[in-house]
């Protein structure tokens, strides 16, 4: 009936057990099903720890584990939904370190019964405080997506593309876009990994999920993300593996993404090595796009293919280090480098066509990272990361033409961006970055955090052909978080009250006696040269009303920081503004979840609502008549919001998923006491009415053991919205974005247990017209294959 | 009773997501406030909204309600969205804007009832706007400005029936030491001739030559017959062009009355309204019908009666950071007498706030005066030189960029 296999593979090094006072469980659990099959099957999300302590932790997707325990005699536990719960005597001495394989078997089917309640680690985090989103990106493994795609399939989510792959995108948390949302990866800022590496170009293989915070954010991104934190997590376990993808598809698309992992646990030495490259020539068929005809002298109406939108990016990280020290339970030194090139086909507008501009990008990084457990005490954890970056990019606007949709062109007097002389521009951004955090567990129900983060950069900016355009300022951010974590009767209520600290200082390479810049510098310089300081402060509770259903609710003030540019000017075209505020708001979050579980069926609900109130927006004020640009302290916004998701789960065969988000901005600017005529009104151009919804049927062993075929469906609805205000201009010719209904098709088969993966994808395969803004419209039906391999091997 | 509850709670979900979509569609029921366009018509160019969320509306209004100091001016469902295609500083002339649209056309719009209607566009990149320009005749206009580079200054001569075009360079002379970068001012047409502002300015240090430059070009051939030049100021008329602002009027006697003001940095510091005589090809060394040095000129409107409309921006009113320093004043050309009108200091900077209509004998002053408290227009009587409040603009307008009397349209 239980089968169990428990062995003991090896011990860690003698110096290791002689001063270690704790032992490192680790391992990886399996189905007993797989020994009919080379490989062995995972099982994902299991739940093991020693019973009736507080040890423990919960699998991973591919079914491993690790942690720590002091020495003594216990009860090992695993459990997991359609397994026989495990349970076998273990004995941990001093020091050991031991690695275990666990063989689960089925249970018998018994529709009534409620076994065991596992959690993986994203529904953990749905269950914390903090209103978040956690994706498994495995259901996604096997598409061409990138995290983009996977997160606008999400609640209150909306990720606006001008185009194809790599195009421009805003990316925008409960209504909040911009500047305002920061971007880490497994905590770490994304720019320290090099300025090429974005959401619109991340392959899903890259990640084993992702995290959005939405509004209120953990201490531990020490950022000033005013409307919320994507965290993408990559696969952090201690076996070998290999997964390469490589995929083709229409407009001449081609993806491939390798990740990677070796480690000798002999040695604890680890070596991870990753990468990407996104090629595509977007020439997908624009519709009804207008062209002049000479002959009839007015512009008509036509069909025709992007001609100038190649986008490619590649990017290679390397990282390799030391994992289970007694010096360090992990310490990794990396580096990477990235590159990409994109041509740039269109302005804002589909009407504004260029033919020749092109932007380019490369970066670099080394980092070094630091992780210890018990560091000096017991309890005492510790987590470090320090790393320099250079990002460059240029735009080169050098083609004097006018193009049209066919490919043709008029020679000109002008460059095709700006209008003026040629130009090659170019952006340099070296990055120091260092974080520190701290956490110690008083009991189990107190528990203190610090976070430390330091970014440190220069914002070189020159024009190749242009001497006298150039710029160079300085900014540092300092960001200090102090949480205290509480978890009171028995786990029931948590309560994480948080204070942030925000230090800014800037140091310009303006001329500021240039009296030329005189007429229009507002405030005193030395309020922008000065150091700056901020306090923010929030608090993330959660009440579990059951053990799988509680409410959540969570409130933030916070800051965006300015930037140089908006601060300090670009030595040209921006004038500075000494006197510019950072933007703030309060944020409000309200949330329930409700999850059930039996043995094949799963389902989980969670929903909520939030409140921004945030002011002080930093807009670029363009002064037509002088040509001149200023950042200034415009727009208030209150943005009100519901969101809500069903998921539904049985066995392996269906999986289903529906969410909605209902978003209301509302203008909320006064200037000097005044109301702007739209005081009140709804703010334009933002979807506030979308949602997804998902379903996927599979089935196991159904050409051959080992073997899964799957087809997926998944939809996406964006109501209709105006471009400009609702309630002004004449109703009977408002620009208005239609209502958009995207599906996606996608069948996957899998065999060797998921070793060697087929996907056939098909999106938007009723060649509905899709623009997220004016008629910059995106592409129809399109086509993909996508090859995947994955190999694992327990070291 | 789990399950009920996950009845309940998906039932309420659900519920909610209808609530929100029903409430959505209350948006589409906006006011229809359909505007009689067979009467005498302005049109009002306003913007509303901040970055990013600016929305330029011009909205058509009639001469009965501008008239009328008991309507109120809305674009609460009233108005036609132009943004995408122009912006404001345009060329009108007949019931027609002529203007270089953001989508690189040259085009002929109108505004009727509530939309944008481009009558004619072609491919057009030649220049970056048309804020310089001159009407050669009723169907000829020019427009003239710098070249990419900002080196040469070409011209383009257009057919507006047809819009079929002509194209050239103008002859500068060389740039003198330290200045690399030249920009053209206000055009005129008069027999036969097209006077010409420019600027030569240094691309760094945005400095400019000082004194007036005008080019005396050959409207048939754009040969340069001669270069006027005048030391007592830089800007021959707007110094942008024109389009934003209304720098120089024609009489009827063929004078050409011009405000001048300093450029930056070039060491004048003196604003002048000057005068190029009718048959002259010179500035008048007699004529200074205004001067100042703490007084700028920022638009002059012909009355027709040898009279005009001079607005003037006064730092001196300006108290506690408030940008009301413009008033409008009635200018007698000839002897430069001036009187102020009897209407509110408005907001500083570059609107086409005044609308002369002279076959009726009125001028339409919009002011931006408050932001508080209600905004008027104000009508000038030629005849009885008296003013009148027009019609009320709520507060929150706080972008009112041009009146432009169209007629019936």
């Amino acid at each position: 009936m239980l089968c169990i296999v428990l062995s003991v593979l090896s011990a860690a090094g003698a110096q290791a057990q002689e001063k270690s006072n704790t032992t490192t469980l680790s391992g990886r659990i399996t189905s007993a099903e797989g020994k009919a099959v080379p490989g062995e099957t995972p099982v994902a999300y299991a739940t093991i720890g020693l019973k009736g302590t507080g040890y423990g932790a919960v699998c991973n997707a591919d079914g491993e584990f690790s942690f720590k325990a002091p020495p003594g005699s216990y009860t090992l536990q695993v459990s997991y939904v359609g397994f026989k719960t495990y349970e076998a005597p273990l004995k941990l001495t001093a020091g050991d370190s031991a690695t275990l394989k666990i063989e689960l078997q089925k249970a018998e089917i018994n529709l009534d019964e409620v076994t065991i309640r596992g959690k993986n680690q994203t529904q953990q985090l749905k269950e914390a405080g903090f209103n978040v989103n956690a994706i498994e990106t495995k259901a996604y493994q096997n598409t061409t997506a990138n995290l983009n795609q996977v997160l606008d399939q999400t609640s209150g989510i909306r990720v606006r593309q001008s185009g194809g792959l790599g195009s421009n995108m805003n990316f925008s948390i409960n209504g909040l876009s911009g500047n305002a949302i920061k971007y880490f990866v497994d905590g770490v800022p994304i720019e320290a990994m090099g300025g090429v590496m974005t959401l619109n170009n991340i392959p899903v293989n890259l990640a084993k999920s992702i995290e959005v915070y939405k509004g209120v954010v953990p201490i531990d991104f020490g950022a000033d993300a005013m409307g919320g934190v994507v965290n993408v997590v990559t696969n952090s376990g201690v076996r070998n593996y290999l997964d390469a993808s490589f995929g083709t598809g229409s407009f001449n698309t081609r993806q491939a993404a390798v990740s990677s992992q070796y480690s000798d646990n002999s040695t604890g030495f680890l070596v991870k090595a990753n990468g990407f490259l996104n090629y595509s020539k977007n020439n997908y068929i624009m519709r009804d796009v207008e062209m002049y005809d000479p002959a009839l002298k007015k512009y008509v109406l036509r069909d025709h293919r992007r001609f100038h939108d190649k986008y490619f990016s590649a990017l290679g990280m390397v990282e390799a280090g030391f994992v289970n020290k007694k010096w360090a339970d992990l310490f990794l030194i990396g580096g990477s480098y990235s590159k990409q090139n994109n041509d740039i086909q269109t302005g804002t507008t589909q009407n504004i066509l260029y033919g020749g501009a092109e932007r380019q990008a490369d970066s670099y990084s080394a980092s070094v990272k630091y992780k210890k457990d018990n560091l000096f005490i017991k309890n005492l954890n510790a987590n470090l990361f320090a790393s320099f970056s250079k990002n460059n990019f240029s735009i080169i606007d050098t083609t004097y033409r006018q193009y049209f949709w066919d490919g043709s062109y008029n020679v000109t007097n002008r460059a095709e961006i700006s209008g003026g002389a040629r130009s090659i521009r170019h952006y340099a951004r070296p990055t120091n970055t260092a974080r520190a955090n701290l956490n110690y567990r008083l009991s189990n129900a107190h528990a203190f955090s610090i976070n430390y983060q330091l970014n440190a950069f220069s914002n070189d900016v020159y024009d190749e052909l242009n001497s006298n355009t150039a710029s160079t300022d300085y900014i540092t951010k300092q960001i200090i978080g102090f949480a205290y974590q509480q978890s009171l009767f028995n786990d029931r209520l948590s309560n994480t009250p948080f204070l942030k600290y925000y230090g800014i200082k800037l140091k310009t390479g303006l001329d500021v006696n240039n009296s030329y810049y005189s007429p229009y510098m507002v405030g005193d310089i030395a309020n922008a040269n000065g150091f700056q300081s901020n306090w923010a402060y929030g608090i993330a509770s959660r009440f579990r009303i059951t053990e799988n259903t509680g409410v959540k609710a969570s409130y933030e003030y916070t800051y965006r920081l300015q930037e140089p540019d908006e601060l300090l000017g670009n030595g040209y075209t921006v004038m500075p503004n000494f006197d510019l505020k950072p933007e703030s708001s309060n944020n409000y979050n309200l949330g329930f979840y409700l999850g059930n579980s039996s043995r094949r069926h799963r389902f989980f609900f969670e929903g909520g609502g939030f409140l921004r109130n945030a002011k002080d927006y930093i807009q670029p004020f363009f002064r037509e008549a002088l040509g001149i640009t200023q950042y200034q302290n415009t727009a208030s916004v209150s943005i009100k919001g519901i969101e809500g998701e069903v998921r539904y789960s049985f066995d392996q065969l269906l999986n289903f998923s529906i969410n909605a988000s209902y978003q209301n901005a509302v203008n909320k600017t006064v200037r000097d006491g005044n109301k702007e005529i739209t005081y009140g009104f709804k703010l334009p151009n933002r979807p506030w009415i979308f949602g997804n919804a998902a379903a996927n049927i599979g089935k196991n062993d159904l050409l051959g053991k080992g073997t899964r075929l799957q087809f997926g469906w998944s939809f996406q609805y964006i109501h209709w919205f105006y471009l400009t205000w609702s309630d002004f201009g004449d109703p009977s010719h408002k620009s208005v974005i239609p209502s958009q209904s995207i599906h996606n098709l996608l069948l996957i088969y899998s065999f060797k247990d998921s070793r060697y993966n087929v996907s056939l994808e098909c999106r938007n395969p009723t060649n509905d017209l899709a623009y997220d803004n004016f008629k910059l419209q995106k592409p129809g039906r399109a086509f993909f294959l996508k090859l995947r391999v994955f190999l694992t091997k327990q070291s | 009773m789990k399950r009920n509850i996950i009845k309940l709670l998906s039932g309420l979900t659900f519920l909610t997501i209808a609530a929100a979509f029903l409430s959505a569609c209350k948006d589409d029921n906006g006011a229809d406030p359909k505007v009689d366009t067979s009467k005498d018509m302005f049109w009002l160019y306003s913007r509303i909204g901040e970055f990013p969320d600016q929305a330029d509306l011009i909205a058509e209004v009639t001469r009965e309600d501008i008239e009328d100091p008991a309507f109120t001016f809305t674009l609460k469902g009233n108005g036609a969205e132009v943004q995408q295609k122009i912006t404001y500083g345009q060329v009108v002339k007949d019931g027609y804007y002529y203007c270089v649209s953001k989508d690189q056309r040259f085009g002929k719009y109108k505004i009727k009832n509530g939309q944008l209607i481009a009558e004619m566009e072609v491919p057009y990149t030649r220049l970056y706007n048309a804020f310089s320009f001159a009407w050669k005749n009723d169907n000829t206009l020019v427009i003239f400005g710098p070249d990419g580079n900002g080196n040469k200054l070409v011209y383009s001569e257009i057919n507006t029936n047809t819009l079929d075009m002509k194209n050239g360079e103008l002859a500068i002379p060389a740039f003198p030491a330290g200045y690399d970068r030249v920009r053209t001012q206000e055009a005129v047409y008069r027999d036969g001739k097209i006077f010409l502002g420019y600027q030569v300015y240094n691309s760094t240090a945005y400095n400019v030559q000082p004194g007036l430059r005008v080019l005396v070009l050959d409207a048939s051939t754009y040969q340069a017959e001669k270069t006027i030049t005048d030391s007592r100021s830089d800007n021959f008329g707007d110094g942008n062009g024109g389009r934003f602002q209304s720098g120089i009027l024609k009489d009827k006697s063929g004078n050409i009355y011009v405000s001048a003001s300093p450029g930056y940095n070039s060491g004048n510091t003196t604003s002048y309204l000057l005068r190029i005589n009718s048959g002259a090809t010179e500035f008048d060394p007699n004529y200074e019908g205004f001067k100042s040095s703490t007084i700028k000129l920022s638009g002059i409107w012909d009355l027709g009666n040898g009279k005009a409309i001079l607005r003037t921006d006064d730092s001196a009113l300006q108290t506690g950071g408030s940008t009301f320093v413009c008033e409008h004043n009635v200018f007698e050309l000839s002897t430069g007498k001036k009187t102020k009108l009897d209407i509110p200091a408005g907001d500083s900077g570059s609107q086409m706030n005044v609308a002369v209509d002279q076959e009726n004998g009125k001028a339409y002053i919009m002011t931006n005066a408050s932001r508080s408290v209600n905004n008027n227009i104000y009508i000038y009587s030629i005849s009885a030189e008296t003013v009148t409040k027009g019609m009320i603009i709520p507060p929150g307008y706080n972008w009112l960029l041009r009146l432009d009397y169209i007629g019936s349209n």
